[in-house]
């Protein structure tokens, strides 16, 4: 067995041989390889924050569980986290939104401008759409970047009920209503509505469209007559929203990283910071999302709410 | 164990499992207190995988460190736990065939029986030396990995078959068969699950 014992032996040597020059080999590739990958050690350095904005603007967020649409609720706490952190020097909000109700929109605004009057600017960067809402939050921000075919604009509140009277009669439907007041009832489906009941709800619409012309004034430092004329509810593309001074730059997401650094004075490699999600999450997010179009899902009918919002 | 490894009794293991697998199935009746050791070669066998993917594409320095750490324990595990079932299956699926099994024979020629396996990292360094794009090289080196995959099944089977007495037929039908059934069940329980999991969370939509 010795001449065997050796053969072997010899064998198990050249396995060892070709397991160092293996190491030996991915050495000198590992040190070609910039340190950027999928497991990375955590940056300290100064550097830029991405928040993303995406769906509705509700102040819960959609129900779906792992969808990536969160509330401004979750929106404005992370913006407090960004705000205290010591190594954000500028924050990008990514914008793919419709709009949505009144008080989330206005509470996302206000934090921006909060954050903005700490000297760390924020640079709005409009994806597909930033309409209504979505453009009240941008106007927020110390500059804004749209892409030409981005859909803006919608500057206006709307608020909308379904009319059932036609239907509750054919079937013999009626509904038992007790109310404290004659107003209590507004917007019901089962009747039509009163004058009154018009009127008053036209004046909660265009006290809020006033709110809405105030803030984007106040954002975009633009008085108001210069733009109440296309303030009606229209919607623009990027190209004529550059040129009614709505956005200030055509321009990609990484056009707009690398203003946010360049407006906080970073370094063009300063990192990039952004939003932390699990990969669990995002792979039932991925699923939750397939499969939500394949059941073609639709937006659930809205309840009546007063709204900033771009309707398709 | 130095003194072990200076005695070179591994090496006759290793040359019988390759050349001579009647032999194998009487050293390993005799050597019972080396049996135990044989859990190096999947362990082994977990290094050589790890160093093989890493040699077939650029790698990222930290990357490669937890690779080398924490995926080498859990793949190392992984395949020590992948031989202990098939052993185990192993050894039921004869007790069917009324053959008395042989539990941590079978278990030391399973692990015996990575040792060919081993061979993927030379011939992965061999391509990635001779042929510097990856795709190439991947490619090959998948298709020499099937081949001693197929070598390592033959060498359990016939090993297996040498050390319980019994025809080649009998051997594979107990050492692969269960395994294979275990694995149709498994992947078939796995698809079920997850189509379940999607009609759930459909309907939840």
């Amino acid at each position: 067995m010795d001449k065997n014992r050796q053969v072997l032996t010899i064998i198990v040597l050249f396995l060892a041989v070709s397991a160092i020059l293996s190491i030996i080999q991915i050495s000198i590739t590992v040190n070609k390889t910039p340190t950027s990958g999928s497991v990375s050690f955590p940056d300290t350095a100064p550097g830029v924050a991405i928040v993303q904005l995406y769906g509705p603007i509700t102040t819960s967020g959609e129900s779906a569980a792992f969808s990536n649409v969160k509330g401004s609720d979750a929106i404005v706490e992370h913006l407090d986290r960004l705000e205290n952190d010591p190594k954000i020097k500028a924050i990008v909000i990514r914008i793919n939104s419709p709009g949505g109700t009144v008080a989330a929109t206005q509470e996302i605004f206000r934090k921006i401008t909060e954050i903005r009057q700490k000297n760390i600017p924020v640079v709005a960067s409009m994806s597909d759409l930033a309409a209504s809402g979505g453009y009240y939050v941008a106007s927020g921000c110390s500059y804004i970047f749209a892409n030409q075919g981005t859909i803006t604009g919608s500057i206006g509140v709307i608020i909308s009920s379904p009319s059932l009277k036609g239907l509750f009669d054919k079937y013999g439907i009626s509904m038992n209503i007790i109310k404290s007041g004659r107003y209590k009832d507004i917007l019901s489906a089962s009747r039509e509505m009163t004058d009154d009941e018009r009127e008053l709800l036209q004046s909660v619409i265009d006290s809020t469209y006033k709110q809405f012309l105030k803030d984007v004034s106040l954002g975009r430092n633009l008085p108001i007559d210069e733009f109440r004329e296309y303030a009606d509810g229209r919607i623009f593309s990027g190209t004529q929203a550059l040129e009614y001074k709505l956005v200030d730059e055509i321009g990609t997401y990484s056009d707009s990283i690398k203003k946010a650094k360049e407006m906080a004075k970073l370094d063009e490699n300063s990192p990039v910071y952004k939003e932390p999600v699990s990969p669990f999450n995002q792979f039932l997010g991925s699923i939750e999302g397939r499969l939500s179009f394949m059941n073609g899902a639709i937006a659930p009918v809205t309840k009546s709410l007063v709204e900033y919002r771009y309707i398709q | 164990m130095i003194e072990a490894i200076r005695t070179l009794r591994w090496a006759d293991y290793l040359y019988c499992l390759l050349f001579d697998n009647e032999r194998l199935a009487v050293l390993l009746e005799e050597g019972k207190p080396f049996l135990p050791a044989t859990v190096v070669f999947p362990i082994l066998h977990a290094l050589f995988l790890i160093l093989t993917v890493s040699t077939l594409k650029r790698e990222n320095s930290s990357l490669f460190f937890v690779k080398l750490s924490y995926g080498f324990f859990s793949l190392a595990l992984f395949l020590l736990l992948l031989e202990v079932i098939k052993a185990s299956l192993a050894s039921f699926a004869l007790s069917l065939m009324k053959v008395t099994p042989d539990t941590l024979r079978i278990f030391s020629i399973l692990n015996l029986a990575s040792f060919p396996r081993l061979f993927v990292l030379p011939i992965t360094v061999f391509l990635v030396s001779i042929h510097p794009v990856y795709t190439a090289p991947g490619l090959l080196a998948a298709t020499s990995f099937s081949v001693l995959n197929i070598v390592s099944i033959m060498f359990a089977v016939r090993s297996v078959a040498f050390l319980h007495k019994i025809s080649m037929m009998k051997s594979f039908a107990s050492t692969i068969m269960p395994l294979f059934i275990t694995g149709c069940l498994l992947f078939f329980i796995a698809t079920g699950s997850f189509m379940i999991m999607f009609y759930a969370i459909s309907q939840y939509l």
